[in-house]
């Protein structure tokens, strides 16, 4: 596994479990490691980095991610390993959270919180010949149809800047974030029957499908591509005897933003047949220039500039969750994220307190851009208003290239 | 607008997964994998219009082709026949004896001359100008300032009279001074009939020299003198009238190219009949005598050349004068045809020539002055030969081997391209009646072939009916495999060269082409790909 692979995932890994990200296994709070009371004040870094898929191998995706010279045996590998439901994702983040003391408005148990954040998702699905003729091309497809869709895709980079209310007791918290857009891709390919005909005579396109990008004038950081705004907002109740049961309802980003009208975009529902560039005279062969924008023409694939509005990729979670004596805690996340690919993710997680200082929790879950995934998680206070989290999702991720899934996700939180 | 990626939804949207993932990063990092693409290229359908221009063709009331190309043998122009060399006159003026003094505006030097002009065997009686130039230039050597004139009485200037003027300061024999006077003669008329206008060539002249009027005037000794030069320069006829003479003007062998073969470049050509009119036009104010010494079709390709064999390169050919209409003329013209019936020219044609050789004399006024001296030139005025050829499109090819040079434009750069290799196909429906057979190579730009592409099967004939006229196109398939060397050959400086090789259906009779008759061509590509292999 790559230095820079590690390095890439890991700059983000410093933050609380406890915090607003959607870290697996789910760490969960714990009075006596965390001594919640006793801090008016906290920060929290946190800072993930996750990618998923429920076929396509680990060795595929990293070699994409590295730049490598994919080897016919990789692609093949991953291809030999295609279902009917194909598809991957990542998930890019990082947040940094203050909370203030209880009292806000007069009210005991109400925290005000700050919270800055950058996110970087991408989700994918796709059919087993979109991937074919991807990594492989149409030749294969000669006299056959090759179904590309239905396939979707989208991918965005933002920043949030938002304020809320958080609170003490229950853990429930609403926060309105200010959404900042560098760049955003959308294809949603509902149809795109792909023929090539007996010596590549004719290729022939139908094709529904419609694809948005943001201004490609630039997606650098800092750029101001598009605004919006999200709602992130959790609820907690707990019920029991000894209300150690504690169920929980959340929702993260859920919002929009609306791209400027330098976006470009480009719907078709159409029937395209090429039977190759029309040439005057082949005897003039030099002048029947063949390049990207005469393609472009010829298949009518002119973008369309204007704004437009995408809602956001937002996250929403139901957990049940329950603290056992001798510190045992167990949970059950059922998740599903707005970005294609995703299908519910279930979590079934275990933590046990380790003397006062230390968590350690682990997780099998199922869903999401993967497919089953075994992780393992930490905590750990140093000192006494300090704790250290850590975790991945999938352990065997970094070892075993014939895997899918990897991720690191992490966090520093300091009380005072 | 531009888009962003020309592989938009259809073939993108996976990579969209790997490519996406690793959009944030540098484009040096970008990962790269082979595929097998298979693609129509082109598509076109070859007329003989996309052979032949259209204005080489003719078509009969059946269809039938003609080519019709019409190409300038020769063209003998004014200044074959007239040079007005540049010519300098110089007047000079010294006392015998002194000294002698003259008073301020004293006109020291006058002097009436005619000037002769050395035309050879012209004798002109008239002349305009388009274009020269006239100085007066004065060398003083008396002790005042003088003011020199000239005055050409039988000439005009822009519709005035032809006068020169200017003044030169005082001078002394050991130093004279000088001074000029130029003056554009283009409008110029002259009479160079002379002062009694019964002479050629000549012109009326008048230099008178003054002392300055407002100066103290002058002591003249015999070492004093005053030289005018008087210079006629780049002398540019636009009309002349006058005697020629009967000069006899020499072309010595001279090459014209003929650029209707260009392309082609092995085979024979075998036409049923070649009409080829030799057309002959004259602005010349004079009879005319033209003696074909030699017309020859060379063939620089395959060294071969075939002398014209005809009447007309037996004989003089005679043309009379042109007809003066004043401000321009009539020109007159000879016209002959050549066939197959009274030359060779079928010959002479099927050589397939690069160049025609040509040498001939002209003879000006063959019998004499019969013009009274009337002979005429404008600066238009040539005489020109033309060739128009006629071939009816009826003709038997063998192996005859067309050729053209491509630079394809190929994504990519030498250093980094994504095509590795491959193979084109070329799918024909042919609706000529002929066979094609493809020949493929790499050259350089020297034309050396590096590599040759072996291609594979050709295109067939259309179906001839028993009248000889196509009844039924055919379909070929040809396949020509670049192996990966030969890819990275076209990413150097070098060209595809195409041969295309002829044989028309039935080598035993002339085959009739119709406007009809077309050639549909698709070409296909099966090619491995890398995918940012061109970065």
């Amino acid at each position: 596994m790559s230095r820079k692979l590690f390095a890439s995932i890991g700059y983000m890994a410093w933050a609380a479990v406890f915090g607003q990200a959607p870290t697996i296994p789910a760490i969960p709070a714990d009075s006596v490691v965390d001594i919640n009371d006793r801090w008016h004040n906290t920060l929290q870094f946190e800072g993930w980095g996750l990618f998923n898929a429920n076929t396509v191998y680990n060795e595929l995706l990293v070699g994409l991610w590295r730049g490598d010279e994919l080897d016919r045996t990789i692609r093949e590998r991953s291809a030999d390993a295609l279902k009917t439901r194909n598809s991957l994702g990542y998930d890019l983040g990082a947040r940094i959270t203050w909370t203030g003391a209880p009292g806000l408005f007069g009210k005991a148990d109400w925290r005000p919180m700050i919270s800055i954040g950058h996110t970087e998702q991408m989700g994918l699905r796709f059919t087993e010949d979109l991937y074919r003729t991807t990594f492989f091309g149409n030749a294969s497809y000669e006299d056959r149809t090759a179904e590309l869709g239905p396939s979707a895709f989208t991918q965005l980079r933002y920043q949030s800047f938002g304020a809320g209310i958080h609170h003490a007791r229950t853990g429930s918290f609403v926060r309105l974030d200010l959404l900042i857009g560098q760049y955003y891709a959308s294809a949603d390919i509902a149809q795109a029957d792909l023929y090539t005909g007996i010596d590549g005579r004719v290729i022939r396109a139908d094709l529904d499908a419609t694809y948005q990008l943001s201004d490609t004038a630039g997606s650098e950081w800092g750029r101001n591509n598009g605004a919006g705004a999200a709602l992130s907002a959790g609820w907690t109740y707990a019920f029991g005897k000894d209300k150690r049961t504690r169920i929980g309802l959340r929702v993260n980003d859920l919002g929009f933003i609306r791209w400027n009208d330098e976006a470009v975009a480009i719907t078709k529902d159409t029937l395209i047949e090429f039977q190759g560039f029309e040439v005057l005279n082949v005897l003039d062969l030099d002048n029947a220039i063949i390049g990207e924008d005469q393609l472009i023409d010829t298949l009518g694939l002119r973008y369309t500039a204007g704004g437009f509005t995408a809602v956001s990729p937002f996250l929403a979670s139901l957990s049940l969750e329950r603290e056992w004596g001798y510190g045992w805690h167990a949970s059950l996340l059922v998740q599903q994220r707005y970005i294609p690919g995703y299908i519910p993710q279930v979590v079934l997680s275990a933590a046990k307190r380790l003397a006062d200082r230390a968590l350690l929790g682990a997780s099998l879950g199922y869903g999401g851009h993967g497919g089953l995934l075994l992780g393992l998680g930490a905590r750990c206070r140093l000192g006494e208003g300090f704790w250290i989290d850590l975790g991945t999702p999938n352990v065997l991720g970094f070892a075993l290239g014939t895997t899918r899934g990897m991720g690191l996700s992490g966090g520093l939180t300091f009380g005072f | 607008m531009k888009n962003g990626s020309p592989s938009w939804m259809v073939a993108s949207a996976l990579v969209l997964a790997g490519l996406q993932l690793v959009g944030c990063r540098k484009t040096s990092d970008r990962p790269k994998w082979d595929v097998d693409l298979l693609a129509p290229v082109i598509t076109t359908s070859l007329t003989i219009n996309d052979l032949i221009a259209d204005s080489l063709v003719a078509v009969d009331a059946n269809g039938a082709l003609s080519l019709i190309y019409r190409s300038e043998l020769f063209a003998i122009s004014l200044d074959s026949v007239l040079q007005a060399p540049d010519t300098t006159f110089d007047y000079r003026y010294a006392l015998p004896f002194g000294p002698v003094n003259f008073p301020p505006g004293a006109n020291f030097f006058s002097d009436q001359e005619v000037t002769r002009f050395d035309l050879q065997d012209v004798a002109l009686r008239y002349l305009e100008l388009r274009e020269g130039e006239l100085e007066l230039q004065l060398k003083n050597k008396v002790a005042s300032r003088i003011i020199g004139t000239l005055s050409l009485p039988g000439a005009t200037l822009a519709g005035s009279p032809a006068l020169l003027s200017t003044s030169v300061e005082a001078g002394s024999p050991s130093q004279p001074s000088t001074a000029f006077e130029r003056r554009s003669l283009a409008g110029a008329v002259f009479d160079l009939r002379g002062p009694q206008f019964n002479a050629v060539n000549t012109l009326s002249t008048s230099i008178v020299a003054q002392l300055d009027p407002n100066g103290s005037g002058a002591t003249v000794t015999e070492a004093d003198s005053l030289i005018a030069l008087v210079d006629y320069r780049g002398l540019v006829p636009q009309y002349a009238r006058g005697y020629f003479g009967s000069q006899l003007v020499e072309v010595e062998p001279e090459e014209n190219a003929l650029a209707l073969f260009n392309n082609i470049v092995g085979g024979t050509l075998d036409l049923d009949a070649v009409n080829l009119r030799l057309v002959m036009v004259s602005g010349l104010g004079m009879d005319l005598q033209v003696r074909l010494r030699e017309l020859r079709a060379i063939n620089s390709r395959t060294g071969n050349e075939v002398a014209l064999s005809h009447a007309i390169m037996n004989g003089p050919i005679n043309l009379s004068r042109a007809i003066d209409l004043g401000n321009g003329f009539t020109p007159t013209t000879y016209q002959t045809t050549l066939n197959n019936a009274n030359s060779n020219v079928d010959l002479f044609v099927e050589n397939l020539p690069d160049k025609v050789r040509y040498a001939l004399d002209l003879r000006l006024n063959p019998l004499g002055d019969i013009s009274n001296g009337n002979d005429f030139v404008y600066y238009d005025s040539k005489l020109r030969a033309d060739l128009e050829l006629e071939v009816p499109l009826r003709l038997i090819a063998n192996e005859l081997t067309l050729q053209s040079l491509v630079r394809p434009e190929l994504p990519g750069n030498a250093e980094g391209h994504g095509l590795k290799e491959g193979e084109l196909r070329v799918f024909a429906n042919n609706g000529f009646p002929f066979s094609a057979r493809l020949e493929m190579a790499i050259v350089n730009a020297a034309g050396e072939v590096l590599s040759t592409v072996n291609v594979q099967g050709q295109i067939g004939s259309g179906l001839l009916g028993s009248d000889g006229i196509v009844q039924q196109s055919s379909s070929s398939r040809v396949v020509a495999p670049l192996a990966p060397d030969q890819v990275d050959l076209l990413y150097g400086d070098n060209q595809v060269r195409i041969r295309a090789v002829f044989n028309t259906a039935d080598q035993s009779q002339h085959i009739q082409l119709f406007e009809h008759y077309r050639l549909d061509l698709q070409v296909t590509a099966s090619v491995n790909y890398v995918v940012n292999g061109d970065e």
